[in-house]
């Protein structure tokens, strides 16, 4: 535990960016005086306020003199909520499935870990867009697609955790012991597998949040009248020879979102990595 | 070979393919009348008539279903809703292109993340290590498509060096090419890097300097090709994300391929399209999974040839 | 001139480390045609410094000072190049994993005909040919095979005579030995030992020797450097060192070497047996989709019986099915056929829910202390948490739990600390706290000692001892060691490839042993003309090295 404190500065910074992210959604009104749907035509694709654009607009105005800075915080929230929410149901599917196959064992778990198999050996976004395209886009479809990309990697992940951790011979004195398999797995199997499970957490996050910003990027994610980080960028695409800002603002923002998430998943990682540790062998 | 092995992956080849065509009936299925769907709304009747008999869409389901997967195993997807072509033409058409993109990017990959990845464990600790680092985390971190758009911004915009969309000159496949294997030469890295540090640290590599092996000889002989055998297993990976990538860096900069016809077939919603490519893409990443899998199992001799016992 | 002649050296330990020298101030030599062994417990230093005369010390260790003299030739101060290529052609060295120790990805012939081409000796037909005698030479079953085998196709066995040979390749005048029959069953060991005894007569070579096992040293060494943390604390003749150690050190470690020579025996019961076996069998299947997968036969057809308060020991190699048997009679294992009678009640098909309150009558140790404890558990929770599950008040289960980290020999305060905040021999100890703690009729203890320091392991055999018996269970003693069970059990049952081959009292099975098997291994037991010469009985072993007991 002691060793949770000496956080190298990279990782400290990598906290700070995403306590920042964190505090533009929660706080992100104040940041801007402006509406994020309110336009003003007088005012379209102006430079932010310090390259010489007008006055109260800190990073411009896009298409329709909508001020960026608050399209931003808009388009963080609902990004940084749906990869959120994705995650979180692909974490739990995946886990509970995952535990599920290390249960019962046998042809079941066979079966399981093939579908596991498949699903890694295809690309996600194959998926993803033949449902999109056949059902229509919906928020609901979206946001459950999201929660299925990278379930299988909590899968493969729970089960092997579990099975390792069931061979153990303290697994094996607990049930001597005559323990239930429920006492087993909550009061000695969960405890000792959840770590890994959080540090997964990390590093699916941000590929949720890559997969929710290139869709919407596309056009075939989040649409108008809500925004997302991506489809803010896909807008500006059009507009990159004469407001290049439109969409380089939202690009740095989900850059320092998924590499400080990164950082912070793969430093978890390390710190966490019985090989690396010392093995408390005093 | 070892037999078992080469049936297990024959197997689960065959039973991905068969599992990527059902989810596609099933989908075809729930989501509304095939007819409707795969056919331009103003086809002749004649046409319509042929489908229906084809995919025997006055028969019971199961029947569907078998003459579904024997039209798609023909190569017969359906037609285009928007220029009444059939699919499968629409689709080989635009192969060469994304062929073109996607194995300059593994090249490029190839070359820039293995060398790098190796320097970064045998120098490990030392600024290149660090700096390979921050490169593979960077390359995960970056979508392509916002690379995509940032060179274009310098490169094509400002600079004026590089064509920022379209194809034709090797000048037009630089930008894309390095926006996407991008993130897979970061991939490669990383892992060449992790693979390269478990084989350093084996007892065989204090074997070979207890021998008098001098240090490029247990690097080169001992080592790599120990470390090469997982990253060969991760290539099947990168080549799931190479795909996935063309879809989007394709469209960054409008580049004739497979990946940009299937986002204008989603966003149009030509559905005939997006079935035919989703089927091909799915079956070329499942072959070249298992032409990964054959080529491990050929290169590490405790699958090549089976243990016997003594 | 002696070959190897060390003196004064030192290896510093890294920053943070327990101590500031791996090895300090270390000197020793080995003359030609002579073996030496570097004895000593984990941590003690001789691994590092054979790393050192080899020049392969981790790179956060380093030679601080001293002399490392090869063949009269200074060493330490020669560049890295010069030192790589003395490696293999005149100092050579075979290592303790020896099948992790061999390339995974080439034929074991190329990887010794290696140290031909690094050395630059003979063409292509002439190298394998010298390999060809080479194998032949380390009596190597039908060396054109092994030839073109890879390594994980031959036994562990074979693979350490193939790095004899890679050793043996260019003649080098200095054979170093790092523990080279530890990982090998005891068989093997007996035939590895006599392999490197007549290579050494035919060779001519100096041999440093490195191990931890005094039976091994008894067996091979002509004189001893014994170590404790780093530095020497005797050397001598294996006579004058072994047979009369002057260092307090040297006699409390002698002392704790388990003799093959039976404990008394104990006034056997005619009561009803407390666990009886019979005709247990347990096929391992990899089951797969395709061909019949692998079987393995781990029990066939085994039966036993235990009766209250005595020790019954199971000995056996690795693959005998002595730990599966262990493991099946506490019905962590299913076995396929056979019945199971834990005192009256027939188990072996019992619902799991039915037999959970019986398991408060038969408990397990396992080999590994590290992995034994839940990390995450304090010592007094994971003491206590069998009794409560067994419906003992909570506050009262505490009570015990802290009652019985005093009684196995554990400082009562530390029970609030984490598994890892204690060694290894503690570990163990906590172990036997927890499955005492639920008042067992029988203890099973699997390979309880194997993973400890021979002084370690003398303590937890006597507590072991002492707790039966003052609380009267009966012991299922399973180990390969069969030193090891003659100090502990009343009766022994040996196990060969999933059967019982002989079983009967301790005395009996040593002093006439009826199966060919049981005399192969009692033949092959380390150092056994030394325990007979030495001629001492069953020693007390009390405690060498007594820091290890408390907290």
């Amino acid at each position: 535990m002691r060793r949770l404190f000496a956080v190298p500065p990279l990782v400290m910074l990598a906290m700070l960016v995403l306590a920042a992210v964190v505090g533009v959604c929660l706080f992100g009104d104040a940041l801007s005086p402006h509406s994020p749907t309110a336009q003003n035509l007088r005012l379209r694709l102006r430079p932010p306020s310090w390259l010489g654009g007008p006055e109260g607009y800190l990073l411009g105005t896009d298409r329709i003199g909508r001020d960026i800075v608050a399209r931003l915080v808009m388009a963080t929230r609902i990004s940084v909520a749906v990869a959120l929410a994705g995650t979180l149901i692909g974490a739990v599917i995946g886990t509970a499935i995952g535990f599920v196959a290390a249960h019962l064992r046998g042809w079941a778990e066979e079966a399981i870990m093939m579908l596991v198999d498949v699903q890694a050996s295809l690309p996600f976004i194959l998926i993803a867009l033949t449902l999109l395209a056949f059902f229509g886009n919906s928020i609901t479809l979206f946001v459950v697609l999201m929660g299925l990309n990278g379930w299988e990697n909590y899968a493969r992940l729970a089960r092997g955790v579990v099975l390792s951790a069931a061979s153990q011979p303290y697994a094996k004195a607990v049930k001597a012991l005559g323990a239930s398999p429920l006492r087993l797995y909550l009061r000695h199997l969960l405890p000792n597998v959840a770590g890994v499970l959080i540090v997964q957490f990390t590093l699916n996050f941000p590929q949720t949040i890559l997969l929710e910003t290139g869709l919407s990027f596309l056009g075939l994610g989040i649409q108008p009248p809500l925004t997302s980080l991506g489809q803010l960028l896909g807008e500006g695409r059009d507009f990159l020879l004469n407001a290049w800002w439109i969409a380089v603002f939202p690009g740095i923002v989900i850059v320092l979102t998924t590499l400080s998430i990164s950082l912070i998943g793969d430093w978890l990682r390390d710190v966490m990595d019985p090989t690396l540790r010392d093995g408390g062998r005093s | 070979m070892n037999l078992r092995f080469l049936g297990m992956k024959a197997f689960r080849t065959a039973l991905t393919l068969w599992l990527v065509v059902t989810f596609v009936f099933v989908v075809l299925r729930t989501s509304g009348d095939p007819l409707v769907s795969l056919l331009p709304a103003d086809s002749e009747p004649e046409v319509i008539a042929y489908y229906r008999t084809l995919w025997g869409l006055d028969r019971p389901l199961p029947v569907q279903y078998l003459r579904y997967m024997a039209a798609v195993f023909q190569g017969d997807f359906g037609i285009s809703l928007r220029d009444t072509r059939p699919v499968i033409d629409l689709v080989t058409e635009r192969v060469p292109a994304t062929a073109l993109l996607g194995l300059t990017a593994l090249a490029l990959a190839l070359m820039v993340g293995v060398p790098l990845g190796i320097l970064a464990a045998v120098r490990r600790n030392t600024l290149l290590d660090r700096l390979t680092m921050a490169f593979a985390v960077l390359g995960f971190a970056i979508p392509n498509f916002f690379l995509g758009i940032l060179m274009i911004l310098t490169f094509s915009l400002t600079l004026r060096w590089l064509p920022s969309s379209g194809t034709g000159t090797p000048w037009h496949l630089i930008m894309p090419a390095c926006t996407l294997g991008l993130a897979t030469a970061g991939a490669l890295a990383r892992f060449t890097r992790s693979s390269m540090l478990e084989v350093l640290r084996r007892p065989y590599m204090r074997t070979a300097q207890a021998k008098g092996v001098a240090p490029g000889g247990r690097i080169l002989r001992h080592a790599l090709p120990n470390a090469a055998i997982p990253v060969v297993t991760v290539l099947g990976f990168s080549l799931g994300g190479l795909i996935g990538g063309a879809i989007v860096t394709e469209t960054v900069f409008a580049w004739p391929g497979v990946g940009r016809l299937l986002v204008s077939a989603v966003a149009a919603r030509d559905l005939a399209v997006v079935q035919g490519l989703v089927l091909l893409i799915a079956a070329t990443m499942v072959i070249a999974n298992l032409v990964v899998d054959l080529l491990y199992g050929l290169l590490d001799p405790r699958i090549r040839v089976a243990s016997v016992d003594a | 001139m002696p070959v190897l002649a060390v003196e004064g050296l030192s290896v510093r330990l890294p920053g943070g480390a327990d101590r500031p020298f791996a090895v300090e101030d270390l000197s020793l030599e080995v003359r030609p045609g002579e073996i030496v062994c570097v004895v000593g417990e984990s941590g003690s230093g001789k691994s590092v410094t054979a790393q050192a005369v080899m020049d392969l010390l981790p790179p956060d260790l380093a030679v601080a000072s001293g002399s490392v003299r090869y063949s009269g030739r200074e060493l330490l101060p020669l560049p890295r190049a010069e030192r790589l290529r003395l490696n293999g052609r005149d100092i050579a060295m075979v290592f303790q994993e020896p099948i992790a120790a061999l390339n995974p990805f080439y034929r074991v012939g190329r990887q010794v005909e290696e140290v031909f081409r690094v050395h630059g000796a003979g063409d292509g037909a002439e190298r394998r040919r010298r390999v060809l005698a080479l194998f032949e030479e380390v009596r190597l079953p039908d060396p054109a095979r092994v030839f073109g085998a890879y390594p994980h196709q031959l036994s562990g066995g074979q693979c350490q005579r193939v790095m004899i040979a890679m050793a043996l390749a260019l003649e080098p005048k200095l054979l170093i030995a790092d523990e080279p029959t530890t990982a090998l069953d005891v068989t093997t060991q007996a035939q590895i030992l006599s392999l490197i005894r007549d290579l050494r007569a035919r060779h001519g070579a100096g041999v440093l020797f490195i191990t931890h096992d005094f039976g091994v040293v008894a067996e091979i060494a002509d004189r001893i450097v014994v170590m404790q943390t780093g530095r020497t604390v005797e050397t001598g003749t294996v006579a004058s060192v072994l047979g009369d150690p002057r260092h307090p050190y040297t006699r409390a470690l002698v002392a704790a070497v388990p003799r093959p020579v039976p404990r008394a025996q104990r006034a056997a019961t005619d009561a009803r047996p407390v666990l009886a076996a019979e005709g247990l069998r347990k096929v391992f299947a990899r089951r797969s989709l395709f061909g019949a997968g692998r079987r393995t036969t781990a029990l066939d057809g085994v039966s036993m019986t235990l009766a209250p308060g005595e020790t019954l020991g199971l000995v056996g190699e690795s693959g005998s099915g002595k730990s599966t048997l262990a493991q099946s009679l506490l019905r962590l294992v299913d076995v396929e056929a056979g019945a199971i009678r834990l005192g009256g009640d027939e188990v072996t098909r019992m619902g799991e829910r039915r037999f959970r309150p019986l398991r408060r009558r038969i408990q397990i140790i396992f080999q590994d202390p590290w992995a034994s404890l839940d990390p995450r558990q304090t010592a007094v929770d994971a003491i206590a948490e069998g009794p409560i599950i067994h419906g003992v008040p909570w506050a009262d289960a505490i009570e015990r739990a802290r009652r019985l980290i005093a009684q196995v020999g554990l400082d009562p305060q530390a029970g609030d600390r984490f598994p890892h905040q204690f060694s290894g021999g503690q570990r163990q100890r906590l172990c036997i706290a927890r499955a005492l703690a639920v008042e067992p009729e029988i203890l099973v203890a699997d390979e309880p000692v194997s993973s400890l320091d021979v002084s370690v392991q003398a303590q937890i055999l006597a507590l072991l001892d002492v707790l039966q018996r003052q609380l009267g269970f009966a012991m299922l003693f399973v180990t390969h060691d069969l030193r090891v069970a003659a100090r502990i059990c009343d009766r022994v049952a040996v196990m060969h490839r999933g059967k019982v081959v002989e079983e009967g009292e301790t005395a009996a099975v040593f002093a006439g042993p009826r199966h060919d098997y049981t005399r192969t291994l009692l033949a092959a037991v380390p150092g056994r003309a030394w325990f007979d010469v030495a001629g001492v009985g069953a020693g007390a072993g009390a405690g060498a090295g007594g820091a290890e007991g408390r907290a």
